[in-house]
């Protein structure tokens, strides 16, 4: 009797492991059908991993770009799988490379680790590629170059094109009597002080994200030295000990004095809103949160102007040299990177930029911009200062160095702020961690 | 009436304590429930002050961004499953370590104990590579078995310590009845063991539903995301987060787990004793 | 009896649990053994380096940081868990009606999503715009505190969300335990003129020992596996300050990518964990007698 019951049971085990596969397999059938074309044709899928989340106009254009491909004639299916937490998306991807899984498509930074990926031969050389269809002029260099490691080499294909700026509150500014943006560091701190003074919060920052604190802390070296400290350090010939690092570091310990207070923990989007609501005076991000800014957009009442990245006494790059930058780019494996997928890539490579543009954003490449009367001002303004930037753009901290003295620079970085750890105290645990990571 | 005094300042104090621990736990879920109707841009000017407005907004938000419902389904089939299997195997394991008459029955239950303190990561790089290798990543099963693993020694500690406490005699009667192994296991056992079933339910459901670790690591598709993940969907370029629509995906996703609360709730305090009373 | 000792049965009822259990978690965590002498970066060449990174791990500073606090993470945990929860599930047993409700309302945190419990969090936390607990701290005239930034609020900061969200869990365990004391001993008792705190203390508390003892096993098993809290709201600074074992294993397997020193690390927690199991089975042990 009893052994009846028994294989019941036995009998469930098996059909739920034939259900469970089942499912799988059904929701993987159901998918192709969203993401591709109508064509009953067998299509190729190409699996892209990304960094941004669904709703990215970069991932909305690329998808435009497919469907029109395959109405072309393309027969590519493109499926996106995309985590927008960053430091999920790094982590999982470096699970799925070392597990040997690794995506036919996705981003990645010209970091410590391409270049290791790349001397593996895990990467595909995008310059080879470029050349091949002779496309490579029709990027804006500097958003190309984003992309090249510490060698030199590039692996990635830039998506975006971005600038990088402080907004200030130009009514709070007149208010503490301050009649025009700092041109200087040392202007800018005195304005801070003037700002705190008056009893505003002169500096909003979210620095829970990360990278807004780096990119503070880069600026004296990159003033100093352009990106030489910077790769120097990367490659372990420079310490913080020496002059660009210490002047980085004195400068946190001074600024971080006029953060919001518990700025260490405050995402980007509270960091934002704190500038819009007119609670903080000043505010550093980049023209991918340009859309907050516009007439349209931002809150009525609030007046506000940008300027870029101040310079210093002794600054070998000159004004018009700041953050600009391609973005996280579109990395390939070159194991799936047969005919069928380079043309469609070249396809992509061709019209990209194009449709991303219509989206109101700036573009990797060049493209005719047209009536800009149907753009919005700021927008066109911005537009108008990248088409002037100098030569060389600053390279975020984050993306040149290992990832465990980013994370050592990252842990130490609020604590340095606040007034809790000496610029020594800073300066030693990074020349630490750099150490290490030789 | 001094009597009286002090039995009305203790009651008195006993409420206000009571209205203190309630608030403390209810407050921030009635603020959530809150935040999904409020705009984003209150959620982040003035998060604590009365709402000023009420929008729906965000749920349209989440239904047009992502999948929400889907990541539902999947945490729910993910569940499902790995409930089924937990409650299964640590009964069917409890039962041979705490009954049965073997030797290495003791180190044996150490042995599963063992894993009722390891971390998930721990193990994350070595189930990665061991899944792609045979092909089970981006699949339900790939977050089912793991949890199950993992949920199986808590699980059979669960329910060794209750069968230790069914008296031996009643087996003895049951195989006088001429009842065998699967018998005692099926008939007696189990039926005598459902407020332990009900107890290994919901302190499982907790871990399984809110899993995060694997389900980040081994699934891949939208398709087959689950909700702890889907909520990353709300995450702008340079981590700029709507934080509306997170709010409204988290009340959204409470839902099914407060109706299967509400409809065990009886029975699940019965249980919850951990089959640990002497009565 | 014969029919316990059939060993075709003993093998079918312990063969699924063993073998689910040992592919998934004993095989990774001799992997993870074996991945703690090498120098890996889950890329390149596996390079044995004996104990080169337990040599490591003695040197460093932000180890010793991340084990003291994971301690003072597991007490405070532990204390919210099963103080609060035995304090309210006392309370309970007082009341007449509405008890269902109140459990529910408890019971709720608990099965929301971690991920959630601490971005609710690091909104109440919140210094600017001001959080909740910063609003209560102006009304008592007291400075507003940026709670999770500061190097002496931020460890119980992050270690009361963890223990806040499953009180509700512990209560409800202590409620059940409390209220199936069998009423005729308490009448007993009562007849006997003993006090409510008597009561408490001879009576009802002895009686759920057994229960006590177990919830606090789980406790610290949910307080040793703490991750997620402390990995969502603070990523273990600002300088460490809220780092514990494994938000430190996990930055250094993942973001640094140094396996072999995070495996290292998984080690010791591993390690950890058998120590507690020891104690753990041998309070089982003396239970079975």
């Amino acid at each position: 009797m009893f052994s009846r019951r028994m294989r019941c049971i036995g009998g469930l085990v098996l059909t739920s492991a034939v259900l469970l596969t089942g499912c799988s397999g059904g929701g993987k059938a159901a998918s192709t059908e969203e993401a591709g074309s109508s064509s009953e044709k067998a299509e190729r899928e190409i699996h892209y991993f990304s960094s941004r989340s669904s709703s990215d106009d970069t991932l909305l254009s690329l998808q435009e770009v497919t469907d029109s491909y395959n109405k072309e004639g393309g027969k590519i299916k493109l499926i996106i799988d995309s985590n927008a937490d960053r430091s999920s998306y790094d982590q999982k991807l470096r699970t799925m490379i070392a597990g040997q899984q690794m995506p036919d498509m996705f981003d990645l930074d010209a970091s410590p680790y391409a270049v290791e990926l790349g001397n593996q031969g895990m990467l595909t050389d995008m310059d080879q590629f470029l050349d091949e269809i002779g496309e490579k002029d029709s990027y804006i260099p500097l958003a190309l170059n984003y992309g090249r490691t510490s060698d030199g080499k590039l692996y990635t294909l830039p998506l975006e094109f971005s600038t990088e700026m402080i907004w200030y509150n130009t009514e709070i500014f007149s208010d503490a009597g301050i009649s025009e943006a700092p041109k200087t560091l040392d202007e800018l701190l005195a304005d801070c002080k003037i700002l705190k003074e008056k009893g505003y919060t002169p500096f909003g920052i979210g620095g829970g994200d990360g990278w807004p604190l780096l990119r503070l802390l880069a600026t004296y070296p990159f003033r100093l030295s352009g990106n030489d400290f910077l790769n120097r350090l990367a490659s372990g010939e420079a310490k913080m000990e020496e002059e660009p690092g210490v002047k980085a570091s004195e400068f946190m310990a001074e600024i971080g004095q006029y953060f919001q207070p518990g700025f260490s923990t405050t995402d980007v989007a509270t960091g934002l809103n704190l500038f819009l609501s007119g609670k903080v005076a000043m505010y550093p991000t980049g023209t991918w949160e340009l859309n907050y800014f516009t007439d349209e957009k931002r809150p009525e009442k609030l007046k506000l102007g940008y300027f870029y990245m101040p310079s210093c006494e002794g600054a070998v790059t000159k004004p018009n040299e700041y953050w600009a930058f391609g973005g996280i780019g579109l990395a390939v494996n070159p194991k799936s990177f047969d005919k069928e997928y380079k043309d469609y890539l070249s396809y992509i490579v061709k019209n990209y930029s194009k449709v991303y543009f219509s989206h109101q954003h700036m573009t990797p490449q060049k493209v005719e911009t047209g009536d800009s009367s149907k753009f919005d001002p700021l927008f066109v303004k911005v537009m108008e200062d990248a088409s002037k930037i100098g030569e060389t753009a600053a390279r975020p901290w984050d993306v040149v160095l290992k990832e465990d003295v980013v994370s050592v620079i990252n842990d130490n970085l609020p604590g340095l702020c606040m007034g809790e750890e000496t610029p020594e105290d800073f300066r030693k645990a990074v020349d630490e961690a750099l150490e290490n990571n030789r | 009436m001094r009597y009286y005094l002090i039995k009305r300042t203790k009651r008195v104090l006993y409420w206000s304590l009571m209205a203190a621990f309630l608030l403390i736990q209810a407050y921030p879920i009635l603020w959530l429930l809150l935040a999904a109707f409020r705009p984003n841009i209150e959620l982040l000017s003035a998060p604590f002050a009365l709402p000023r407005s009420l929008t729906l907004e965000n749920f349209v938000t989440i239904f047009t961004k992502s999948h929400i419902l889907t990541y539902i389904k999947n945490s729910a089939i993910i569940s499902f499953f790995s409930l089924s299997f937990i409650v299964l195997f640590s009964s069917m394991a409890a039962f041979a370590i705490a009954k049965m008459k073997f030797q290495g029955n003791r180190a044996l239950y150490r042995y599963f104990l063992i894993g009722l303190t390891i971390p998930y990561s721990v193990t994350l790089i070595p189930l990665f590579t061991m899944f792609a290798k045979i092909g089970l990543i981006d699949t339900r099963i790939s977050v089912i078995l793991p949890l199950l693993a993992f949920q199986l020694p808590v699980s059979i500690m669960l329910f060794v310590n209750f069968y230790r406490f069914i008296p031996d005699e009643i087996i003895e009667a049951a195989v006088i009845d001429g009842c065998g192994i699967f018998g005692i296991y099926g008939r007696i056992m189990i039926p005598l063991s459902l407020n332990t079933i009900l107890t290994v339910l919901a302190m499982n459901f907790i871990t399984v539903w809110n899993d995060y670790t694997f389900s980040l690591v081994f699934i891949n598709s939208a398709e087959l995301k689950t909700i702890s993940i889907g909520l990353q969907d709300f995450i702008g370029p340079r981590g700029l987060k709507d934080w509306g629509a997170t709010y409204a995906a988290i009340a959204l996703s409470i839902l099914p787990t407060l109706l299967i609360y509400f409809s065990l709730n009886s029975r699940m305090t019965a249980g919850m004793t951990l089959g640990a009373v002497k009565s | 009896m014969k029919v316990l000792r059939d060993k075709k049965a003993i093998a079918l009822f312990l063969s699924p649990a063993l073998l689910v259990y040992s592919v998934l978690v004993m095989i990774p965590i001799a992997l993870t053994f074996y991945y703690s002498v090498l120098d890996w970066d889950g890329l390149g060449e596996k390079r044995w380096i004996g104990l080169g990174n337990f040599a490591k791990l003695m040197r460093d500073a932000v180890f010793v940081r991340a084990l003291s606090n994971n301690l003072v993470y597991i007490l405070i945990v532990m204390l919210m868990q099963l103080g609060i929860g035995f304090l309210i599930a006392l309370l309970l047993t007082y009341l007449k009606k509405g008890r269902g409700f109140i459990q529910t309302v408890y019971y709720i945190p608990s099965v929301i999503t971690v991920i959630a419990v601490a971005q609710l969090f690091t909104s109440f936390y919140s210094y600017e715009p001001i959080g909740l607990f910063n609003i209560f701290r102006k009304l008592f005239g007291l400075a507003p505190i940026a709670f999770l930034s500061e190097y002496r609020t931020v460890l119980p900061a992050v270690a009361s969300v963890e223990g806040w969200q499953y009180i509700g869990i512990y209560m409800l365990i202590f409620y059940s335990a409390l209220v199936s004391v069998s009423p005729d001993i308490i009448e007993a008792a009562r007849i006997d003129g003993a006090s409510e705190t008597q009561l408490l203390f001879k009576v009802r508390i002895p009686s759920i020992t057994n229960v006590i003892l177990l919830s606090g096993i789980l406790s610290l098993v949910g307080a040793l596996r703490g991750f997620a809290a402390p990995m969502n709201m603070t990523k273990g600074g600002p300088n460490h300050r809220s780092e514990i074992l494994a938000t430190y294993m996990y930055k250094k397997a993942f973001t640094s990518r140094d396996y072999g020193y995070g495996s290292a690390l998984a080690v010791v927690i591993v390690i950890l964990s058998i120590v507690a199991v020891l104690l753990i089975s041998r309070y089982m042990e003396r239970e079975e007698i």
